[in-house]
């Protein structure tokens, strides 16, 4: 089986007054034919993560590595060498398709790019795809806008697996659609994966499309890894306050008999992030000792980590509260 | 009592909705119209709130824009139906008085606060040209409300934030603005379209939040339209479901999500993902195929290309609505053994 390691990853931006980390040191495996859901919300650094790993960002340390290799991501020679194993499907496919370019052009043009096949291969090649992605093959001459959202959404992913990625990232791909063509697109993109024993990357700030698609869930806060593990036992009993707001907030969480977990305030800003633990200015539960210690990865099971300096604690004060409240 | 058993009795203000519509019918003009809204009725109580929930173009963001008269009058009318808000019809009202009920008896928040406001002006110089519009206040009265509105929708150091101008804000920050800026002249009604799309999780619960305590807190009745599902589970207490210009079911919303009757309500709620894939979870429902344009609309019931328990009936002849248990629903199969086993 195949390894996806993200290790020490961090993606820093010069600004006019010092420098941000967008992603601040993040560890992370993805094994072939398994997803790993990202969660976190606008500003979190989820996007500055996927550019990184598909080589249109440049990690200022760490990266990514495939079954221990390293995977360079310096020059031009290394961004295509990258580009062949590492896909990705943007949130919007109308702005990521360019408008005057056939659908024909669209799919088979990363096969232009990197020099494969013949012109027959390639027809061939991405008549195929379109039949797997369900578009019919009268599409190929058509261009972006004479298609529905959803349908250029199968655009996107017809292109992004023309070169047989082994990683493919999805970046919030189902966010602009109606939930009817979401759940088209959704099962399309798992059939997909099982298929082609794919590792995938999946970005969303949709909690219920993470928990339906994922094996293992990564929930990221102001350019750190809060909370990781198997997707169910983070769902059963969220380790990181954080992690419990998020998901209090879903449909399901209600049915389910959760109750709601309202977080003040916003979003600090990633150039000044808070002393200590980064949460703490919009935890409920936060302790002063949360202003002056950061809290390093614990592992509260095999295969889950948490970064967070109460946990344990913070569950039975949410129990108590819950209970001085009925 | 829940507001949703309140029974509508006529005429009388202690009991009569604060807003009715009913058999609403919205047209385009010109040679060949077409009914974009067709027979839409529903009913709206103080202290309520009620979802129009369903997919991009069934006519939620229509629907709610006739409310206030704001239909482009040269391509689209309102060409049946009424709308009673405060016991008086306002269907056909004359753009001035039109001009009084927006942001008076009635005003509404939008998707994109900061496309809303107004770049160059302070948020303080927005409240407060609501307030002289609406309410007559001028000057150091003006302020002082200003900093109470900013403080009813929770905005910390309401004081210094009224000297802000919009850019400076957050997305939550300018949408708690835009409602601050909706509140000022008082309205018993306030449409939101869309308020939470453009925002993150978190701060979309507190916006919710804050519209659910404005509702208890002033009596404030709510239509929110949306198709943020999350969001009208969180708050609503009844939801109308609209198809294709038309509403397909209403309910009290604790009996929708638990066990919707119209086939499309069922195909709504089985695409939204539940429980982990990696655990179990059922594949999704897909609705096959896409919502008609308005111009092309089947005969007979709307949705029965896309549904599973279409049969000769169902083209043959438009089912009308009527009550089912607590709430209401156009489907002639509604109910019975043949959507249960679509299903």
């Amino acid at each position: 089986m195949q390894m996806f390691d993200v290790s020490d990853l961090t993606v820093s931006y010069r600004a006019r007054r010092g420098t941000v980390h967008a992603v601040d040191g993040v560890t992370l495996a993805i094994p072939g034919g398994r997803t790993l859901g990202l969660v976190g919300e606008s500003g979190c650094g989820k996007s500055s993560l996927a550019r990184a790993l598909t080589g249109l960002e440049r990690p200022s340390r760490g990266g990514l590595s495939l079954d221990g290799h390293a995977l360079p991501s310096l020059g031009p020679r290394a961004r295509l060498e990258r580009a062949r194993r590492i896909q990705m499907v943007f949130q919007d496919p109308m702005g990521s398709l360019n408008p005057r370019s056939t659908i024909r052009d669209l799919v088979e043009q990363p096969l232009h790019v990197h020099g494969l096949g013949t012109r027959d291969d390639r027809a061939r090649k991405a008549a195929a795809l379109l039949d797997r992605v369900g578009l019919p093959r009268a599409f190929l001459d058509r261009l972006p806008h004479q298609l529905s959202g959803g349908q250029r959404q199968r655009v996107g992913i017809a292109r992004a697996l023309i070169l047989d990625p082994e990683l493919l990232i999805c970046d919030e791909p189902v966010s602009a659609l109606d939930v009817s063509v979401q759940a088209q697109v959704l099962n399309l993109l798992v059939d997909l994966q099982a298929e082609r024993g794919l590792a995938m990357l999946f970005v969303s700030h949709d909690l219920d499309v993470i928990r339906y698609v994922s094996h293992e869930v990564a929930v990221m806060y102001l350019g750190r890894i809060v909370e990781a593990g198997p997707v169910e036992q983070v769902w059963r009993d969220p380790q990181h306050p954080y992690t419990r707001a998020l998901i209090a907030n879903t449909l399901s969480a209600r049915d389910e008999g959760l109750s709601p977990l309202v977080l003040e305030g916003e979003l600090p800003s990633p150039m000044n992030p808070p002393s200590g633990c980064r949460f703490r200015t919009r935890c409920p539960f936060a302790a002063p000792f949360c202003a002056t210690t950061a809290p390093t990865d614990e592992v509260p099971a095999p295969g889950r980590r948490v970064a967070c300096l109460r946990v344990g604690d913070w569950q039975h004060e949410l129990a108590a509260r819950e209970a001085a409240h009925a | 009592m829940t507001p949703s058993t309140r029974i509508c009795a006529s005429g009388d203000p202690m009991t009569a909705p604060l807003l009715s519509v009913e058999g609403l019918r919205i047209e385009t003009t010109g040679r060949k119209p077409a009914a974009l809204i067709e027979d839409v009725s529903f009913t709206l109580a103080r202290g309520e709130t009620l979802a129009l929930v369903g997919e991009s173009g069934a006519g939620k963001s229509l629907s709610a824009m006739a409310l206030l008269g704001l239909l482009p009058a040269d391509a689209i009318r309102v060409t049946g139906g009424r709308i009673v808000l405060g016991g008086e019809d306002i269907t056909h009202a004359a753009p001035r008085r039109l001009r009084q009920i927006r942001g008076g008896a009635a005003a509404m928040i939008f998707q994109d606060p900061l496309s809303c406001l107004n770049p160059v002006l302070t948020v303080g110089r927005q409240i407060m040209e609501s307030l002289k519009l609406h309410k007559g206040l001028t000057g150091a009265a003006a302020r002082a409300r200003a900093i109470e509105l900013l403080e009813l929708v929770r905005i910390p150091e309401a004081a210094k934030r009224l000297d802000e101008y919009p850019h400076r804000l957050s997305g939550g920050m300018r949408q708690r603005v835009m409602i601050a800026i909706a509140l000022a002249g008082e309205p018993g009604l306030l449409l939101a379209d869309e308020p939470t799309t453009a925002l993150d999780v978190t701060i979309s619960a507190q916006i919710m939040t804050l519209l659910d305590q404005l509702r208890a807190d002033i009596g404030l009745a709510i239509l929110l339209i949306t198709h943020d599902l999350p969001a009208v589970r969180m708050i609503a207490d009844r939801v109308a479901v609209m198809y294709s210009g038309r509403i397909v079911e209403t309910g009290g919303a604790d009996a929708i999500f638990a066990a919707p009757a119209h086939p499309y309500t069922r195909g709504l709620l089985s695409a939204r993902p539940q429980g982990a894939m990696a655990a179990g979870a059922p594949r999704l429902t897909e609705i096959p195929g896409t919502v008609p344009q308005p111009s092309d609309r089947p005969s007979g019931c709307a949705f029965r290309p896309r549904c599973p328990a279409a049969t000769a009936l169902c083209a043959a002849e438009r089912p009308a609505v009527r009550p089912l248990g607590d709430g209401r629903v156009a489907c002639h199969h509604a109910g019975t053994a043949i959507i249960q086993g679509a299903a």
